[in-house]
């Protein structure tokens, strides 16, 4: 099945350049995204995927033939069976990204292109680092995350818009850290057998959709039980679970089934929204927000995240990772 | 697992934490490449180009609430001629003796020094200078006073321990002439009081001037070792003889080069960037320069460009230090040139520019140094439109 059902269908109510970096096709009936939006880093990687949401098209489409050319050079080919691959850039220059599908004689049914710069490491965190490398006491933090975030991820993080904007700057203090926490706890080849197991369990039975839902998904670590529950349109009642670990696991599990139980685009639309950082990040900070609204209502995130010594945050983030909790 | 949420107070001032690093989809552009851009296609309205001599050179520094000032530069190595601008040298290493003197004087205060009157005093000051320092073109000219006359500049008052340093009424007096309408008599009486070995080692001390550079023919940075005393001065008889160095702008029509009031435009604005970085953390020297500088502005010699009418300017000149500098004779060139050293602010309309400003950390201050326009009324709107255009399409971003 090369166009898989999980590659079918854009979000509902989303647009493919909600989920990363975005090319059409003229007709509609195609489009590529890319992960991480441009400027790309040399020699880190990035990962495309192609949807298809025309039935027609997507019954006549066999393979995948992609094509990774800087500046005019060598191109790196590839062929893949579904519509999603990895690229690595190996130079600086200006990468163009084109991906033919072709049917199973191997004539091309459309065609997508994406231009992209690719350019080094950020020298204002590579700064940073060297900096804390050469000087005595705590450091910034695991420079390979930070790399992560601020090369690939920054444009996300940084434009995750309240629902009521405040002044200062704790809630992006907040968000930065929590995915940090996801990106640091989980790393990138982790993630992808986390979310292929998702993928696997919607698009051919392979894994058991009730066990691939339960870690956190994606960059932000985001549990997708939390998302019809506390975000519009709430679609799983609000459910608080035991903290005791065993009572947790189980009460977590129950919840997880309810979502199994959603239709099949409900399910593809959850995995998607996870899947590519930039809607991840937001869902991250959607659901960071409604906590806050629901346990701290009134109170900025600057005081979230420093009035009584942090606990407000240390309860969100408590609830983010294993929750809702019921609260004694 | 390890949390990182954040608890802890904020990274130290001017320290960028990582979590602040601006998107990278809208920073892409610095604004070195814009002043790329523009300067060639407005060259043409800054007069003939005939080679290296009439490079009009300009630095910008945008002013960084960090540490990170943004900065742009064209032909702004190259060591010209460049006037009165070498002045603000002067008023540097006058304001630099006071805070040594200052610094001194806390020391006396404190009984970890014993001075008991301003003779001891001075000889305890000098003996912290190292003015054999200066270069050779200096030292080893036996015409030049070799050290500041300190009490011709300083009042040093208060003894035993509540020891005052200030200027003397009259050195303030002639520095304020030499700086606010550029009197050429009075800088002179300012500098040969301050010396040229002063001026000169505490420029290198300051990394304002290369003094392994000196008698290349690339010197780098800021020289002032010429006097601007004129036949008709009061103190004609204490004038001095010039220290000439080679520059690139100031040959004639022979090849002989030297000049001794010269300066590449990217230390220029460099200093004058230090003035503005030191005046918004309110130190007294900086503040006491930029006052000058302001005063200036807003007297007669005001800044050049900011006479400029027949365009908007995007920005107001805060402080000053024009130059108007003869040149030896060339019919190519005019028979002086212009140049100006200049802090800016920038006219933020509204709310969504000042968070462009913002999202860049920046001010919306710069300084800047502009230096060898052939001097002409019509050429300067030329050196509004690099200045304007440069920085709003950099604080824009806009597409290259």
């Amino acid at each position: 099945m090369p166009v898989r059902k999980t590659e079918g269908r854009i979000p509902d109510g989303f647009q493919a350049g909600d989920l990363g970096e975005s090319f059409s096709s003229a007709d509609n009936k195609c489009c590529i995204v890319s992960y991480i939006t441009a400027p790309l880093c040399i020699n880190r990687e990035n990962n495309y995927v192609v949807f298809v949401m025309d039935a027609g098209l997507a019954a006549s489409v066999q393979s995948f033939e992609w094509t990774f050319t800087i500046d005019g050079g060598t191109p790196d080919s590839a062929t893949t069976d579904f519509g999603q691959t990895t690229y690595t850039p190996s130079a600086e220059g200006n990468l163009t990204v084109n991906v033919r599908l072709l049917d199973a004689g191997a004539n091309e049914q459309a065609n997508l292109s994406l231009t992209q710069q690719v350019s080094t490491l950020n020298g204002e965190l590579e700064a940073l680092i060297t900096e804390a490398a050469n000087n005595p006491g705590a450091g910034i933090g695991n420079p390979d995350v930070l790399r992560e975030l601020v090369n690939d991820h920054n444009p996300y993080y940084m434009n995750v818009p309240l629902q009521n904007p405040e002044t200062g700057d704790g809630f992006s203090q907040y968000l930065f850290s929590t995915v940090v926490d996801g990106v640091l706890e989980t790393k990138q080849d982790k993630r992808n057998y986390l979310l292929n197991q998702v993928a696997s369990s919607i698009n051919d039975a392979e894994t058991d959709f009730v066990s691939a839902i339960g870690p956190g998904l994606g960059v932000a670590k985001v549990r997708m039980l939390l998302v019809p529950m506390l975000l519009p349109p709430s679609s799983l009642a609000f459910t608080e679970l035991p903290d005791t670990n065993a009572e947790n696991a189980a009460a977590d599990e129950q919840l997880r089934q309810q979502i199994a139980a959603m239709s099949e685009e409900n399910k593809i639309d959850l995995f998607n929204r996870i899947r590519f950082p930039k809607s991840n990040i937001l869902l991250c900070g959607k659901l960071l927000e409604a906590f806050r609204d629901k346990y701290f209502s009134g109170v900025n995130f600057d005081d979230v995240l420093q009035k009584m010594s942090g606990t407000m945050a240390d309860w969100i983030s408590l609830n983010y990772n294993k929750g809702p909790l019921h609260r004694n | 697992m390890c949390s990182t949420t954040p608890k802890t107070k904020a990274a130290s001032p001017g320290v960028k934490a990582p979590s602040q690093i601006g998107d990278k989809t809208k920073s892409q552009h610095t604004l070195q490449q814009y002043l790329d851009q523009i300067y060639p296609a407005i060259r043409g309205e800054l007069g003939p180009d005939l080679g290296q001599k009439t490079h009009v050179a300009i630095s910008i520094y945008l002013q960084s609430k960090g540490l990170n000032h943004k900065y742009a530069g064209t032909f702004d190595d190259e060591h010209q001629f460049s006037g009165s601008l070498l002045k603000v040298a002067a008023m540097s290493a006058a304001f630099k003796l006071r805070q040594e003197a200052t610094d001194l004087a806390d020391q006396v205060n404190h009984k970890t020094v014993t001075a008991v009157n301003a003779t001891q005093f001075f000889n305890k000051l000098a003996a912290g200078f190292n003015l054999s320092n200066a270069v050779d073109g200096i030292t080893g000219n036996s015409s030049v006073n070799k050290k500041p006359a300190y009490t011709d500049i300083l009042s040093v008052t208060g003894f035993p321990s509540s020891v005052n340093v200030d200027f003397t009424p009259s050195f303030l007096n002639h520095m304020r002439q030499m700086i606010i309408v550029s009197n050429n008599c009075s800088a002179g009486e300012c500098i040969v009081r301050l010396g040229y070995p002063y001026i000169n080692v505490k420029l290198m001390e300051d990394a304002f001037f290369d003094g392994t550079t000196w008698n290349t023919s690339t010197p780098k940075g800021i020289w002032l070792a010429g006097t601007y005393i004129e036949p008709t001065c009061f103190n004609v008889s204490k004038n001095l003889p010039y220290v000439r160095i080679t520059t690139t702008n100031d040959c004639g029509q022979t090849n002989t080069c030297g000049s001794a009031q010269n300066t590449s435009s990217r230390e220029m604005a460099r200093f004058f960037l230090k003035i503005l970085v030191g005046q918004s953390k309110g130190e007294s020297a900086s503040q006491g320069m930029f006052n000058l500088l302001s005063e200036a502005q807003a007297g007669v010699d005001t800044s050049f460009v900011s006479r400029v009418t027949s365009i908007p300017l995007l920005f107001s000149v805060e402080g000053v230090k024009i130059g108007i500098g003869p040149l030896k004779p060339d019919p190519e060139r005019t028979p002086t040139i212009l140049s100006e050293g200049i802090i800016i602010n920038w006219d933020i309309a509204d709310a969504s520019e000042q968070k462009k400003w913002d999202d860049m950390n920046l001010t919306g201050k710069a300084a800047i140094c502009w230096q060898n326009l052939n001097n002409k009324k019509s050429l300067i709107p030329g050196i509004a439109k690099v200045i304007n255009q440069t920085i709003s399409k950099f604080i824009n971003q806009e597409p290259i």
